[in-house]
C-alpha cells in the first residue's frame, strides 16, 4: 500500500517535473533582453550627447543675406534718386 | 571664361553687400553673409557657429515683425502720395512712423553685427577683411 503510494507520488512528481516550464532559459532570455536594453540605451545617449557640429543651413544664410542687404525705404529722400 | 562667369554670380551677393570704403560705418563692420559663408575657412569653432546661428534668427525674427508694420506704413504712404493735393500733415506723420520703424531695423541690423564681429577672434576679421578686399578687386 505505502509503496503504491509512492509509486504514485512518485509518477506525479515525474509529470509535473515534465510540465514545468525550462526556468533556465526564460532567465537567460530575460537577462539578454536586459542587455539589448542596455546597449540601446547607451546608443542613444551617445547620440544626445556627443559634441554635433553647427551648421549654417541655406535658410540661415537666406537671412544673414536680407538682413545684411536691407535698405530704408526712405534712403531715396537723401540719395538724390529721385527724379 | 564661364569659371569667371560662374565665379561672378557666386560672389555678386557677396560684393553687393560690401560696405564701401567711403561708409565711415559699414567699413569697419562685417557682412553676417559673409563671415557664415566663410566660416571654414576663417575658422569657426562650434560655440562661435552657435552663438552666430541665434544672433541671426533673433534678429530674423525681430526683421519680420518690423518688415510687416514697415511694409503697411510704405503701402500707405504710397496711397497718400497718389493724391492730388498731397494731404502733407499726414505724410509727415506718417513718415515719422515708417522713419521709427526704420530706426528700429537699423538698430536690429547693428546690433547683429557688432555682435558677430565680438564673437570673431582678431585674427579671423583680420582673414575675412583679406577676404573682402580680394572681393572687390
Amino acid at each position: 500500500m505505502t509503496d503504491d503510494l509512492k509509486e504514485r507520488f512518485d509518477e506525479l512528481r515525474d509529470e509535473e517535473r515534465r510540465r514545468v516550464p525550462p526556468f533556465t532559459i526564460r532567465r537567460r532570455a530575460a537577462r539578454l533582453s536586459y542587455r539589448w536594453v542596455f546597449a540601446l540605451l547607451l546608443v542613444v545617449l551617445l547620440v544626445v550627447i556627443r559634441p554635433h557640429r553647427t551648421t549654417f543651413s541655406e535658410a540661415d544664410l537666406a537671412a544673414a543675406r536680407s538682413i545684411g542687404t536691407w535698405h530704408p525705404p526712405t534712403d531715396v529722400l537723401l540719395k538724390g534718386t529721385i527724379r | 571664361m564661364k569659371v569667371t562667369l560662374l565665379l561672378l554670380l557666386l560672389t555678386a551677393p557677396l560684393i553687393a553687400q560690401q560696405p564701401n570704403n567711403n561708409d565711415p560705418i559699414g567699413r569697419y563692420l562685417v557682412p553676417p553673409e559673409l563671415v557664415m559663408s566663410e566660416s571654414e575657412r576663417i575658422g569657426l569653432t562650434d560655440k562661435q557657429r552657435a552663438a552666430i546661428k541665434s544672433e541671426v534668427q533673433r534678429t530674423q525674427a525681430k526683421f519680420i515683425d518690423v518688415q510687416w508694420d514697415l511694409q503697411e506704413a510704405t503701402g500707405k504712404m504710397t496711397t497718400l502720395l497718389q493724391q492730388t493735393p498731397i494731404d502733407e500733415a499726414k505724410v509727415l506723420e506718417l513718415a515719422d512712423r515708417i522713419m521709427a520703424l526704420e530706426r528700429e531695423m537699423k538698430r536690429a541690423q547693428l546690433t547683429l553685427m557688432v555682435r558677430i564681429k565680438n564673437v570673431l577672434t582678431a585674427e579671423q576679421i583680420a582673414k575675412l577683411s583679406v577676404l573682402q578686399r580680394g572681393l572687390h578687386q
